[in-house]
């Protein structure tokens, strides 16, 4: 499984991919924020980095008989002075193991959480200063010229470039004692740090630290939203076009075949009513119309001596085709009766077992049997009645 | 217009979810409403199609009756006629030696096959062409030539 940061920028329309398979590493920067799914495989983990002044961070704890609903009301009536926006349009991620609240607009969470919804990975969206979080120290990251401020009480913030020195001041001011590392890497300037310790890193090398930090159970709030999207679950499960088409044919059938199979019996129907209909018009022109078919057609045969015209019987007749009368001396089949006389001539003991064997499979009785066996070969006459069926 | 997407926007996640449940609940109570009409409409069909079948077997079968009896009356007093029609399906099925006789309210033709078949072909064809009805068949098998003599029922 391949492992994916993605970094996106201070207006939201970039971001920087990296990307951490087994052996291979790729980095894709200012990438559409449309085009992150290009650069993304499915069913990876994809952890996403928001810039930290776009998340309000504020250590808040939570206690033990507060209901979920309660503490946010608690903590949106404490803090509704701190929010630049109306409560109701931010979005509140807590974490219990943290004492950290993230605050978030839903005019920024929402159309991102619907953008990676769409890449069909497992994802996480952090501030972007846990990336170089560290236990009870403050630590300041260059990154994409914004400075990334990751305080020892768990919160953070960025800062552009441009304000960094007014918010240095400020951060100064709050915190005593505030002495940051300054982390920076492919050749940042660290002027503004001299005073204090630097340290050289590089940008992979805290990815792949913060994938062994996190590389099972992450404790960390993540902000993102799992959704159902269409676009995702396809991806997901590697849905091609060929698969779907084949999916939707398969679907298809499934809804239109029962249809199509009532229809085709309607049909069938309709078939025979009419060829009915029609051996009634050539028995009699004047015939109009099929009322109740058996009752007419017994009608019509009752004009005939019905002993005269018996149908012919064509199981008999089959009959003649079930046992090799050409191997028998002589036969009779009487289709009055339904019987079969059969007489044999000194007829070999194998040839006899099969005609035996037959005559036991079919649906026959035998009446009469006057078979002798004598020295292996078999002579004289069986009577059969021949079932009905 | 109602924008369907603000009022879904609009309601609480327990809302979205009991939406979804009551949704969901239809859907699934559609396609088994559906699934069961097919299989009731295709039950029915399938009654339909199999009464119609043997009401058609039956009605054939009455008519070939009909259509028996009459060839069969019609050639009641013409046994030159009658012993033509055999020859010609004779020959048309290579059965040997053929001979017919008549004996009050019966009719005999005596002839020699070379496979079984013949016989069921030429009984069907006596059936269909004169309409008249077998009453039985003689089968003996003299050194490996089989001669075959069948009875017909006349009409009276």
């Amino acid at each position: 499984m391949k492992n994916y940061f993605i970094h996106i920028d201070n207006d939201f329309a970039k971001a920087e991919v990296f990307s951490y398979g087994d052996s291979i590493s790729s980095h894709h920067p200012a990438t559409d924020m449309d085009e992150i799914r290009s650069h993304v495989d499915p069913n990876s983990k994809a952890v996403v980095f928001l810039p930290s002044n776009m998340i309000r961070c504020i250590y808040s704890k939570k206690e033990t008989n507060e209901s979920e609903e309660q503490f946010e009301a608690r903590f949106f009536s404490e803090h509704e002075d701190d929010l630049i926006t109306d409560v109701s349009s931010n979005r509140l991620i807590f974490s219990e193991e943290n004492n950290l609240a993230l605050v978030v607009e839903k005019s920024i969470i929402d159309p991102l959480n619907d953008l990676l919804n769409q890449i069909g990975c497992d994802v996480e969206i952090y501030p972007e200063y846990f990336l170089h979080q560290a236990l009870d120290q403050d630590t300041c990251l260059f990154i994409n010229g914004r400075y990334s401020f990751s305080f020892a009480d768990g919160s953070g913030f960025c800062a552009k470039k441009e304000s960094f020195n007014d918010y240095l001041d400020l951060v100064t001011k709050e915190r005593k004692n505030f002495k940051p590392i300054f982390m920076a890497f492919d050749g940042a300037e660290a002027s503004e740090f001299k005073q204090t310790d630097c340290k050289e890193v590089s940008l992979e090398a805290l990815h792949r630290d913060f994938l062994t930090a996190h590389s099972k159970k992450s404790n960390l709030p993540s902000m993102f939203e799992s959704k159902f999207n269409v676009q995702g679950t396809l991806r997901r499960f590697n849905f091609e076009r060929r698969d779907l088409i084949y999916s939707f044919i398969v679907i298809s059938s499934l809804l239109i075949l029962p249809l199509v199979n009532i229809a085709l019996m309607q049909s069938y129907k309709k078939s025979y009513e009419e060829k009915t209909f029609s051996i009634f018009t050539e028995l009699n022109p004047n015939f109009r119309r099929i009322v109740n078919s058996r009752a007419q057609m017994d009608q019509l045969l009752l004009a005939i001596n019905s002993n005269e015209t018996k149908p012919l019987d064509l199981n008999v007749l089959g009959y003649l085709r079930a046992i090799p009368i050409d191997e028998i001396a002589s036969s009779n089949i009487d289709f009055d009766n339904s019987n079969v006389t059969l007489e044999f001539d000194r007829m070999s003991s194998m040839k006899y077992s099969i005609i035996d064997n037959l005559i036991e499979q079919s649906n026959t009785r035998v009446i009469k049997n006057d078979i002798e066996n004598t020295d292996g070969a078999f002579s004289g006459s069986l009577v059969l009645e021949i079932g009905s069926d | 217009m109602i924008d369907l997407g603000k009022i879904w926007l609009e309601r609480s996640q327990r809302e979205q979810n009991l939406i979804m449940l009551t949704m969901i609940s239809v859907c699934l109570a559609l396609l088994i409403l559906l699934s069961s009409s097919i299989l009731s409409q295709t039950n029915q069909s399938r009654n339909q199609l199999k009464k119609a079948k043997q009401d058609f077997e039956y009605v054939k079968n009455g008519a070939d009756r009909l259509i028996g009896f009459a060839l069969a009356s019609s050639l009641k007093d013409q046994p030159n006629e009658i012993r033509r029609i055999i020859n010609e399906i004779a020959s048309q099925n290579d059965l040997g030696e053929i001979e017919v006789s008549f004996d009050s309210d019966k009719m005999f033709s005596t002839f020699t096959i070379d496979d079984i078949d013949q016989i069921i072909v030429f009984i069907n064809q006596v059936n269909g062409k004169i309409g008249l009805n077998i009453r039985s068949l003689d089968y003996v098998n003299s050194n490996k030539v089989g001669s075959v003599t069948v009875e017909f029922e006349m009409v009276n």
